[in-house]
């Protein structure tokens, strides 16, 4: 009764506070609240001096209310202050520990910035995460209900750094926290923690699992999907779910389905397959590798095939997808069904009709699994192809050539296509060549700058069809002695180039490789006569060049040395400069490579 | 020497950036000499630097209490990392050369023995001054500083009845400005305290429009404050003006309120110091105080004789907060001889010169066990008494044991052994919920142990609940804030 009293007051006085003391004197609700007060103040001193506060306000004038509101304010707030309740009604629980052990031991410097990065926005907060990872100081039980939150951030690195180092490190100490936090009607952070939870209670979670891939929001139904795939008993719920309305679902039920292996599986992905959710399948097929569903596909294939060619119109364009469908999926695994998967793609690729421009690309990519198979038959066959088609094939066919025969068949059977270089099928196996080529020249000289071709492996006559065609790129990748044929055609390139020409250095370091005798002559030339004030970056082409001057311009390279402008790079081109003198006479017979490997420990 | 442990190297760092800087140079094996001489009083080293020679640094436990660090390099921070680096070497168990003291050393080492006779000597031959420590004070300027105090309190009543006559609904972006205004007027009256108070009015009154009736709230019960500071500081001032001899007030924190900066000599010439005292820190953490712009660095602790909580408060103005020492959480037991206490209520502040460490065990978490209330009511009854003065800390840290911790309706109390409750709840201003943590811990940590909590009243329904801050147990302390 009384602290109901008082907390009218309390009100009222407020109240005033708020509309101002000037409105006190006679206030009608105060006035109400008088006599109870006065009764109360008959057997209790305090409200008696509570009652004569009001009455005091009341009767104030305009100057001294605020005096007697503050006062009254202040008497009242002092007795609220002792009436404050500390009991609660209500049945009561014991806490239940779950005694996850964890210290509390990191000090306020260490573990304030780490739960700030975790629970605020802003710059930076992933560096700090790292730092409290890295000194160990994160696993605090006081940090871990904000570690396993950070799994809702929107900056995506955080709740990735936390699921994949922070909370593994918590082990089974996460669990509780993360299965009071886990919420299946909620977003992409319960898919995570859903994940968490598995690697820590594994099966013993399983009907969790299942309820979420049942009745979870899209994110957490496929979180526990992915967690199904481990569990062949689960695969009635599976091929339920690979039905879904959702492409998302439908597409990690696939994966997880592919994961089981097993025949219901394989059926339901063959049916994907061959049905409107085959882009979707590629993929879990492709992780699969099943030899029976692949040969299954196949066989499709060839009747996808079948009914192409009886087709007109839309019907058509379907066929040449589920063509395609079933050639990626027998990318990466197709050699365990070499046998079938050739002999599909041999009669695709010798059926006229479908020789035709829109189905290009799915010819190209046979073409390339062709290659893939890695089957003596198919590479014969591919051969084959780019003598009666030229057209898209001589790449392939190129390249199982080069496979299978020897470099002077492999010369006379296609020097005839490049005529003028000009044409589509030149082209194509110019291509070819360069890639085969530059493969090569990266593995001879580890990356570190620009080879050569394997000698053995080309004839001799392509450079000089590379050098008709000014194919310098090649001329400089087969270039492997200085012949004249060779030197003309390459100085005459360098006429007129400029130093940062990356063609120029290529050209200047091919020159240098084949050893000929007027390589620094030419680089010196061209030093000197260049544009060095465009010299703001020393690349590695120039490093090596200069490395590989001989002694005797020593004197000539400092004064092209003092009109660099640019004093970083002047200072490197000193550096080498001054290596380059001191290179002992009999380097300079030596090899490209090692020359430049003594420099280098001469610098460093 | 005594043994230098990770955490004692910790405490002695300015900054979390020194901890780590220091440690790194360990790791890193920068160090080229570690030294220490035969009375194991002096570690010394050098550690290379980005520069050619390397730095020279030492630390020198001439006076166990309080090292003195030296070092070659020329970083403002102190102790430098270098030095912090030679104690993290010692306390991660490197081996130290034993070597002869370096001359230079030597020579400081004299020098300031020399002082400290001087300083003996002076204080031999004046006797008198040593046994009256008493400060003499300069009477006309004392009663001068007062009159302008006790101006600058005039103007504030002046405001705050001004105020509450015109209504709290009244205020606008205008009076606000003016508020202002008036409180950089009070900066030129001596009474930083007061300042600071009605610019957190201010502050309270700017708050966002979201919770216009909280606001309200919390803008009243300031404003009830101000007009107890202004009324018992005057009539104190008063006092103080017709009698300049009196002593100052050190019962209540009415002289800190009004913004005296209380010096040691002070306190202990009111005899405001504890001898030979331990404490224990059982919370830490910093607030950030807007309204005095400064950082404050907060600690609690317990007295393990008297069972007291004790508080810590290390304040950084905004303006230096770099260059100043940031404290940490400290986990060993400090032992000083000169215990400083600061009037106050029920969590006085402390203060301490020198100490000594040591780390904590078991026979400690006993004995706060036992030192911890066993009551409800009465350690309700006590904070209950301090917070309805206006001018009290309205959240006092009391030290309880509780029988259970248990749920009703969704919330938490702990219950004492006669079965009174204590309801248990996250206070913003803490910035941390502590209540989750609970049941995370282990089922006996959670029966007949001690917790450290923090109380808190609130107006609008009258209850009077409390934050878990720590809690001790026989084996350990949980810290629960920070």
């Amino acid at each position: 009764m009384s602290v109901e009293i008082l907390s009218n007051l309390q009100q009222e006085s407020r109240r005033l506070f708020i509309a101002g003391s000037a409105m006190a004197a006679g206030d009608l609700r105060l006035t109400k609240l008088l006599p109870s007060i006065q009764k109360l103040g008959e057997s209790s001193p305090v409200f008696k001096r509570l009652a004569g506060a009001v009455e005091e306000l009341l009767g104030a004038n305009r100057e001294e209310s605020a005096v007697k509101l503050l006062e009254l304010s202040t008497l009242l707030s002092a007795i609220l202050y002792t009436q404050g309740k500390t009991e609660t009604e209500g049945e009561a629980i014991r806490v239940q520990g779950s005694g996850i052990g964890l210290k509390t031991e990191s000090t306020y410097r260490k573990l304030h910035p780490f739960i700030e990065a975790l629970t605020t926005k802003g710059q930076g907060r992933l560096e700090q995460i790292r730092t409290s990872f890295e000194d160990g100081s994160f696993l605090d039980l006081r940090a871990l209900p904000a570690v396993c939150s950070a799994l809702d951030d929107s900056y995506a690195e955080i709740p990735d750094f936390v699921q994949n180092n922070l909370i593994p490190a918590f082990g089974e100490a996460a669990v509780p926290v993360l299965r009071n936090q886990l919420n299946l009607q909620g977003g992409k952070g319960d898919g995570r923690r859903l994940l968490l939870l598995h690697q820590q209670l594994r099966s013993s979670m399983i009907e969790l699992v299942t309820e979420a891939a049942v009745g979870g929001a899209p994110e957490i139904k496929i979180a526990a999907i992915t967690i199904l795939g481990e569990y062949p008993e689960q695969e009635s719920l599976l091929l339920e779910l690979s039905l879904e309305r959702r492409k998302e679902v439908r597409s990690a039920a696939y994966f997880s389905l592919a994961k089981l292996g097993t025949s219901a599986a394989e059926q339901r992905l063959y049916e994907a397959a061959v049905s409107k959710d085959r882009e979707i399948a590629v993929e879990p097929i492709q992780q699969c590798a099943s030899s029976v569903l692949l040969s299954r596909l196949i066989v499709f294939g060839g009747e996808a095939l079948q009914r192409y060619s009886a087709q007109e119109g839309t019907a058509r364009t379907e066929s040449v997808e589920q063509i395609a469908t079933v050639i990626r999926c027998l990318e990466g695994s197709g050699s365990q069904t070499a046998q079938e998967a050739y002999s599909f793609i041999r009669t695709l690729l010798t059926t006229k009709g479908f020789l035709v421009q829109e189905t290009e690309n799915v010819q190209e990519s046979a073409a390339e699994l062709l290659l893939e198979l890695d089957w003596e038959e198919a590479d014969h066959f591919a051969i084959e192809l780019s003598d009666n088609y030229k057209g898209p094939f001589i790449r392939y066919g190129f390249r199982a050539a080069f496979k299978l025969l020897s470099p002077e068949n492999v010369y006379n059977r296609f020097v005839d296509v490049l005529g003028n270089g000009k044409s589509r099928a030149a082209k194509q196996l110019l291509m070819a060549i360069k890639e085969l080529a530059e493969a090569q020249s990266r593995s001879e000289e580890e990356y570190e700058g620009y080879g050569a071709v394997q000698e053995r492996q080309w004839d001799s006559r392509w450079i000089q069809q590379f050098i008709r065609l000014e194919q310098t790129e090649l001329v400089s990748l087969f270039a492997q002695r200085p012949d004249r044929e060779i030197t003309d055609y390459l100085t005459a390139k360098l006429q007129a180039a400029r130093l940062n020409d990356w063609n120029v250095l290529e050209i200047l370091l091919t020159l240098f490789r084949i050893r000929y005798k007027d390589a620094p002559e030419r680089f010196m030339d061209i030093l000197e006569k260049g544009s060095v004030r465009n010299m703001y970056y020393l690349s590695w082409q120039h490093a090596r060049l200069l490395a590989y001057m001989p002694k005797a311009y020593a004197e000539r390279l400092r004064a092209f040395a003092e009109k660099v402008t640019y004093e970083s790079v002047r200072n490197e081109v000193v550096a080498i400069i001054e290596a380059v003198e001191q290179k002992p006479d009999e380097l300079n017979e030596e090899s490209g490579r090692s020359v430049w490997r003594w420099i280098k420990s001469k610098m460093s | 020497m005594a043994t230098i442990t990770e955490a004692y190297v910790d405490s002695l760092a300015p900054t979390a950036g020194a901890i780590k800087n220091g440690r790194d140079l360990v790791k890193k094996n920068s160090f080229q000499l570690l030294n220490e001489t035969d009375d194991r009083t002096l570690l010394f080293g050098e550690c290379k630097g980005s520069g050619k020679d390397p730095y020279r640094c030492s630390v020198d436990f001439m006076n166990e209490g309080s090292p003195v660090f030296r070092c070659s390099c020329p970083s403002r921070q102190f102790p430098c990392k270098h030095a912090l680096g030679l104690l993290y070497a010692r306390a991660l168990g490197k081996a130290f050369a034993t070597a002869e003291m370096p001359q230079d050393i030597a020579d400081k080492r004299d020098k300031a023995e020399k002082r400290e006779e001087k300083k003996k000597e002076a204080a031999a031959a004046d006797p008198g001054d040593s046994v009256k420590p008493k400060r003499k004070v300069n009477k006309s300027a004392l009663v001068k500083k007062i009159a302008v105090q006790l101006d600058g309190l005039g103007l504030l009543e002046k405001l705050v009845l001004q105020l509450t006559l015109s209504g709290l609904g009244s205020v606008d972006k205008k009076t606000l400005q003016m508020i202002e205004e008036q409180a950089k007027q009070l900066g030129n009256h001596y009474i930083p305290g007061a300042q600071a108070g009605l610019r957190e009015f201010v502050m309270i009154m700017q708050q966002s429009e979201i919770d216009r009736e909280a606001v309200y709230t919390d803008a009243m019960e300031q404003l009830l404050a101000l007009r107890a500071l202004t009324k018992k500081g005057k009539a104190y001032l008063e006092q103080r003006a017709a009698d300049p001899e009196s002593p100052m007030e050190t019962d209540t924190n009415l002289e800190e309120l009004l913004g005296h900066a209380w010096q040691l000599a002070e306190l202990r010439e009111y005899g405001r110091v504890q001898k030979d005292a331990e404490l224990l820190q059982l919370a830490f953490m910093c607030y950030t105080d807007e309204a005095r712009g400064e950082f404050a660095d907060t600690g609690w602790w317990i007295d393990l004789g008297t069972g007291h909580i004790r508080v810590t408060r290390h304040l950084r103005p905004f303006r230096a907060a770099r260059a100043l020492r940031e404290e940490d959480t400290f986990h060993a037991v400090v032992k000083t001889e000169e215990l400083f206490l600061y009037p106050g209520e029920l969590n006085p502040r402390v203060r301490w010169e020198n100490a000594t460490f040591r780390e904590p065990g078991e026979s400690d978490y006993a004995k706060i066990k036992s030192l911890a209330a066993a009551s409800f009511p009465d350690v309700i009854k006590q904070v209950k008494n301090v917070i309805k003065n206006p001018l009290a800390d309205k959240s006092p840290v009391m030290l309880v044991a509780f029988q259970s911790i248990e749920q009703i309706d969704g919330k938490l109390v702990l219950r004492d052994r006669a079965g009174k409750q204590l309801q248990l709840e996250d206070f913003q201003g803490n910035g941390r919920t502590t209540t989750a943590l609970v049941s995370l811990l282990g089922e006996e940590e959670l029966k007949d142990q001690a917790a450290l909590v923090m109380f808190r009243h609130h107006l609008d329904d009258n209850r009077l609940s409390a934050q878990l801050m720590s809690m001790v147990t026989d084996s350990r302390i949980i810290r629960l804030l920070y």
